[in-house]
């Protein structure tokens, strides 16, 4: 019997080898299978896409990592395309003087704001700061959340009991204080905000993950990897981080929707995004605000918008941790 | 189990004083504007005499690691000022009133708005959540569900301003201007607190719902439970007596682990109904850079997240005894 | 009621935070209003006629007593500082705790003059030279009765320690003292006897009894001596004064209550004021201030409910009376520009095509509602500001400003019409562009109506085509302050700041477009040497006649430099209880002053109810 170098099998005598499906059709078929056992939960996942593409989540993060290195922007954005070619999306910033305040018409679908900007338009570009705010945060949030989780679950010992009293300060920081605290210090920005979301969650979800990882670190494979030679990097990205993988979606998934919340309440106690970034907090927490009475549209589309993006988020993690969670496989 | 809690209230200390450090070293260091621009207006950057007489009445020059002792009270021992080891959280820079006794006046109305607002959150989702778990995927639970995760998605600050704005239109409705204290009125009392509980414990609410129905779920699905039925105790019985009772523990902790973080976002619904709690006063003083209160908030609100925590991890090892013998 | 910086700085001072609730801004009033079941045209009509109640002289129905309840924002409830001679938020305490030497004349049911009267003097007596000025202060004017000075009488050693302490360490000294800047007048005061004080002025100017009596730009309140020690009395922390009203008690972030001061007797004859006690509630919520004004807690309108929310707010609760302020209001934004080299606004072409592509009626409509009050019949009139604000010093300025619809005004009126052809070509000039980038800086500490006209500014720019505005919002104290506001000019592109006017025209002209003139926004490094001398010259022009001559001379000369470009005036409205009376019968009629002329009327709502 030939064993590979990190343990898995390659060739048995007198038994046949079934080909893995290749990722990409596993994966799709997983989606099917997620999609008719809860289709509400799918629903919410296609409307999670829907605003991601409108929110041009992918050009956005291409354009970014291309222009740090030097590339430029070459990444085209929907909404931009969309604002080209339609008459019902016009650029976010285009002011109007003379058709302020309008209600809705054929001309601006939901009306046009204080200096004539398309209320439409406006939302719409807004998905993306709202869905590059959200993911953007998760992402750093969850990265440091599994570096943290899964190193100190791995190694254990003095790095372990050190880290732990690091995420129990983090714990101990009350969130939205902080969060005003140090926006209020140093100002708001979209990277700014990102990254403080980001590294102020990351350690809050580590817990989870490192208490996953110490269960996963008790299975035999662990011990054959390392009887095998593997160096302690190889074994927590290969076999560790894949195990915790759908904790962390799951945690992802219910991050999202707080984080994009969060970002309004900043926005609404005005720490949140500045001019010119066309965010939904802002709209609600400026605007919205103050013609609540005199022209309620400005108030309640933006609120809207963020309910839905939330809700979906929600019901898609919701459903997502009815199927992933090895703890509640029983309680379906 | 006396061992436990002792070494759980050991290991609060240095994580509370830590955060105390880092949000010192974090005002005083990293801020780039400061309380003094503030105070002088519009000379702050080019009148630099009286911006060192003003450091210097304000207990600014001094060095940091001096300004830290002297604010902990270390320094105290001494001969320095008081400090937070002596109960004196110091004074604002601003108006000179000592911080502590502000913050008797304030802790407490956040305190109970926080409280209010878990329980109203409580009140609501226990029914829900049990009734979503006994009609288990028919429409009442998908229905709830959806709803639950729908007051979960709504800012609550908008449907706050919501509120005012449309209650005031059409129903002439307007909440109470003056604060009353609970000592003072308690009827008036009642009634200003009651919207702003009832709206904090919107939000969680939808949380909760899910969470209570997936404990029951679990529950329900426990050995005991159906022995109950087989013995032929009624369904209300087995209900209340056996599987409720379970089913809460975890959301009890949910709830008390919730609340230090509920106290920190009543902000805006103090501010929207008018309330001088803890959370105006943090936002005032950051708008302000008045250090002092911005720390002694901090401290307070750390303080009161490890007790919570605290308190959890020890009614675990109360109920749960595989913990304490851990 | 004019609109002067710290009206607007109160609202909101340090942090972007604050620029959220804006006013000035219409909403569409009327779709609002069918949709609320109202206004059709039959009904807009007859209602026309009674929407705007008229000011009356109600002085012999005048009822003393009752407590005033006010909201502010928490900058201006909850301040930084209570020290007068500081600037800030907390200016509406200074002008209800404290007292300056001389105030603008008050007239009754009349528009107000210009001139200027005693507050806390009795009378004033130049020498033949213009250099030194004898003050009498009038007897028997006491301070608050709250220790340590416990209501004694105010006399010549608190004016003469004010000054002290004002030249020493007050935030607007620049402006008064001669020692913080030579071009300022006040040398110095001494005593001569107990109510009998002197001051020495380093050259003839008419600006001395303006600044002395100059509430908002110069500060110099009168306080206790007493104050000299901090520690018997800490001025930051527990103001004493011997304005109408004194600080009974504060609580942060909640209320401030004040009583009033029965030692302010003896300063004025109307035995002021007509209130017990202002109950000032800090409340940073929009949406709480209207609902609390519609439910009639409390009876302010003018920070609690923004002009797009009159009209719908007046229909809303009938009994609320709609009228209109005897003086104009500004037109708020004016323009800086920067003159470092690579900044295209050095070259005075540039500022003209900016000051073309305004279309100041149009602006005017905007930032007064123009659309939504003619609609329910309410007339609005805007006037163009142009050097000056027709709406500045509560209505004084009127008479003093040249209108550039005129025919007086020559050929350089045509820098105010709106001509984007011109500006075009003006431009193309000037850079070879048909289009610029421009920087535009703003601040948002100042007021949310500020945010919103700046807004309005910015649409023009872009909507012509010339400008293309990229947006820097900067904090108050850090940046704008020494970079932009206190640096005469050095600086790249344009900035957007509130319109600042002293209640003297003369003044208000030297300390804007004197170079020297320690004014808020700081002289201009570049300034024509015909303004330097304009400027001068009528600071020490006593015939006014003459003095509002050469103010029109000055007036046309400067359109062509537009160095701080204005915009437009226009009607002033307000929504009140019919409890709250007095209204427009003493003016000027300004803000916080108003507190000591208006008065409440128990028998009417909300007091009362019908």
């Amino acid at each position: 019997m030939a064993v590979s170098e990190l343990g898995g099998v390659v060739e048995l005598e007198g038994w046949e080898r079934v080909p893995e499906q290749p990722l990409p059709s596993r994966v799709l078929s997983g989606i099917l299978r997620f999609a008719r056992a809860k289709p509400l939960g799918a629903f919410c996942g296609f409307v999670v896409i829907f605003f991601m593409i409108i929110g041009d989540l992918v050009p956005e993060t291409l354009n970014k990592a291309s222009s740090l290195a030097g590339l430029g922007t070459p990444a085209p954005y929907l909404a931009d395309v969309l604002e080209k070619n339609t008459t019902v999306v016009y650029p976010y910033f285009q002011d109007s003087l003379r058709d302020r305040l309008e209600g809705s018409s054929l001309n601006h679908l939901l009306g046009t704001d204080p200096t004539g900007r398309d209320l439409f338009s406006r939302i719409l570009f807004g998905a993306r700061t709202a869905v590059m705010v959200s993911f953007g945060a998760v992402f750093i949030s969850q990265a440091i959340a599994s570096a943290i989780g899964i190193a100190s679950g791995y190694y254990g010992g003095l790095a372990d009991k050190l880290a732990y009293r690091v995420v129990d300060v983090f714990t101990a920081l009350p969130g939205l204080v902080v969060l005003i605290t140090v926006l209020g210090v140093f100002g708001s920005g979209l990277w700014q905000l990102i990254l403080v979301l980001g590294v102020y969650g990351g350690p809050l979800n580590s817990r989870v993950l490192r208490g996953q990882t110490i269960y996963i670190m008790a299975s035999p494979f662990i011990d054959a990897a390392r009887v095998m030679g593997a160096s302690d990097r190889r074994i927590m990205l290969r076999y560790v981080l894949p195990n915790v993988f759908p904790l962390i979606i799951l945690a992802a998934t219910v991050q999202l929707g707080f984080i994009v919340l969060l970002e309004a309440t900043l926005s609404f106690l005005g720490y949140g995004l500045p001019e010119p970034y066309p965010s939904w907090g802002r709209m609600l927490s400026l605007d919205g605000r103050n013609y609540m009475r005199a022209h309620p549209g400005l108030a309640i589309y933006p609120g809207v918008a963020i309910a839905l993006l939330v809700f979906s988020f929600n019901l898609f993690g919701d459903a997502l941790r009815d199927v992933l969670d090895p703890r509640l496989r029983g309680s379906r | 189990m006396q061992t436990y809690i002792l070494q759980r209230l050991l290991l609060a200390i240095p994580t509370v004083i830590l955060v105390t450090i880092l949000t010192f070293l974090f005002l005083r260091v990293f801020l780039p504007a400061n309380v003094i621009d503030q105070i002088m207006g519009e000379y702050a950057r080019t009148d630099l005499e009286l911006r060192a007489k003003l450091e210097k009445e304000l207990g600014l020059s001094s060095g940091l690691p001096n300004q830290y002792a002297e604010w902990l009270g270390v320094a105290w021992f001494w001969g320095g000022p008081e400090g937070v080891l002596q109960g004196n959280l110091g004074e604002s820079l601003y108006n000179g009133k000592p911080i502590m006794s502000e913050l008797i006046h304030r802790v407490p109305v956040s305190l109970e708005l926080g409280l209010w607002g878990q329980f109203s959150a409580l009140a609501l989702a226990m029914p829900l959540g049990v009734w979503a778990a006994l009609r288990q995927d028919h429409w009442p639970d998908y229905g709830l569900r959806s709803l639950a995760i729908l007051i979960n998605a709504l800012p609550g600050f908008w449907v706050a301003v919501l509120l005012l704005t449309f209650g005031s239109l059409w129903f002439d409705w307007a909440p109470p201007l003056r604060f009353e204290y609970l000592w003072d009125d308690p009827v008036a009392h009642v009634g200003i607190m009651l919207t702003p509980a009832l709206l904090i414990g919107l939000t969680p609410s939808g949380g909760l719902i899910r969470l209570v129905r997936t404990q029951m779920l679990e529950v329900l699905r426990q050995d005991y439970v159906r022995t109950a039925y087989a013995k032929g105790l009624a369904s209300h019985a087995v209900l209340y007596r056996h599987a409720l009772r379970n089913a809460l523990i975890p959301v009890v902790t949910v709830v008390g682990v919730g609340l230090p973080n509920v106290i920190a976002g009543t902000v805006i619904f103090e501010q929207i109904f008018l309330i001088p709690g803890m959370g105006r006063y943090l936002v005032t003083s950051v708008d302000n850079l008045d250090y002092p209160v911005i720390l002694g908030l901090n401290l307070i609100f750390a303080v009161l997240l490890v007790l919570a925590v605290l308190i959890v991890d020890i009614s675990y090892a109360f109920i749960d005894p595989r913990i304490r013998f851990s | 009621m004019s609109a002067s910086y710290w009206d607007k700085v109160l609202q909101n001072r340090l942090s972007r935070r604050r620029a959220l609730a804006a006013s000035g801004a219409v909403g569409l009033g009327t779709a609002i209003l069918s949709a609320c079941g109202g206004g059709d045209e039959g009904d807009g009509e007859k209602e026309a006629a009674g929407l705007l109640s008229p000011i009356k002289d109600d002085t012999k129905d005048l009822k003393r007593g009752g407590t005033w309840i006010q909201a502010g924002t928490s900058a201006q409830v909850t301040p930084v500082s209570f020290d007068p001679m500081q600037s800030g938020a907390h200016v509406a305490y200074s002008w209800w705790i404290y007292n300056t030497l001389f105030g603008l004349k008050q007239t009754r049911m009349a528009n107000p003059t210009g001139e200027f009267e005693g507050v806390l003097v009795e009378s004033s007596e130049w020498t033949a030279d213009h250099l030194t000025l004898t003050l009498k202060l009038k007897p028997g004017v006491l301070f608050a009765p709250k220790p340590p000075v416990n209501g004694r009488e105010m006399d010549a050693d608190d004016v003469v320690f004010s000054w002290k302490r004002f030249a020493a360490s007050g935030a607007a000294r620049a402006s008064v003292s001669y020692e913080a800047n030579p071009k300022a007048p006040v040398v110095g005061m001494t005593k001569i006897d107990k109510y009998t004080v002197q001051v020495k002025v380093n050259a003839p100017s008419i600006a001395v009894i303006p600044l002395l009596g100059n509430a908002f730009t110069s500060q110099f309140w009168v306080v206790p001596k007493e104050a000299e020690n901090a520690g018997t009395l800490d001025l930051k922390t527990n103001p004493i004064g011997t304005g109408p009203f004194y600080l009974a008690s504060h609580t942060p972030s909640v209320s401030a209550k004040l009583q009033r001061n029965p030692g302010f007797k003896a300063a004025d004859k109307r035995d002021l004021p007509y209130f017990d006690a202002i109950d000032y509630r800090d409340m940073p919520e929009y949406a709480a201030t209207l609902s609390q004004f519609k439910a009639g807690n409390i009876y302010d309108s003018f920070f609690s409910v923004q002009s797009q929310d009159m009209l719908p707010t007046a229909k809303d609760v009938p009994d609320l009376e709609l009228w209109e302020t005897p003086a104009l209001g500004g037109g708020t934004v004016r323009a800086l520009f920067g003159r470092n080299p690579d900044s295209a606004f050095k070259d005075e072409r540039v500022r003209q095509a900016y000051s073309m592509i305004i279309d100041r009626d149009f602006y005017g409509e905007l930032a007064f509602n123009k659309k939504d009050f003619e609609a329910a019949g309410v007339p609005v009139n805007t006037v163009w500001e142009t050097a000056l604000s027709p709406s500045a010093g509560s209505g004084g300025f009127g008479a003093w400003v040249l209108d550039p619809k005129g025919k007086d005004f020559g050929e350089n009126a045509k820098y105010y019409k709106y001509n984007v052809q011109d500006a075009k070509a003006l431009l193309k000039a000037a850079t070879g562009q048909e289009s610029i980038d421009v920087d535009v800086t703003y601040s948002l500490a100042f007021a949310p109506v500020l945010y919103t006209r700046i807004n309005f500014i910015l649409a023009m720019m872009r909507e012509s085509g010339l400008f293309r505005p990229t947006i820097k919002e900067i904090q108050f104290a850090t940046e704008w302050n020494p970079k932009f506001r206190l640096n005469k000019g050095v600086f790249t592109g344009m900035g957007l700041t509130l319109d600042l006017a002293d209640p003297d025209p003369a003044l208000t002209l030297f300390s804007n477009y004197n170079s020297q003139g320690q004014y808020y926004f700081g002289g201009d490094p570049l300034s024509d040497p015909t303004i330097e001398d304009m400027t001068l010259k009528m600071l020490q022009e006593f015939d006014t006649k003459k003095r509002m001559g050469l103010a029109f001379e000055l007036q046309k000369h400067e359109a062509k430099m537009q160095h701080r470009t204005l915009t437009t005036a226009g009607s002033g409205f307000r929504l009140s209880w019919p409890a709250h009376r007095g209204r427009g019968v003493w003016r000027p009629d300004y803000d916080f002053h108003y507190l000591w002329t208006h008065w409440l009327d128990p028998a009417r709502p909300p007091l009362k109810k019908a």
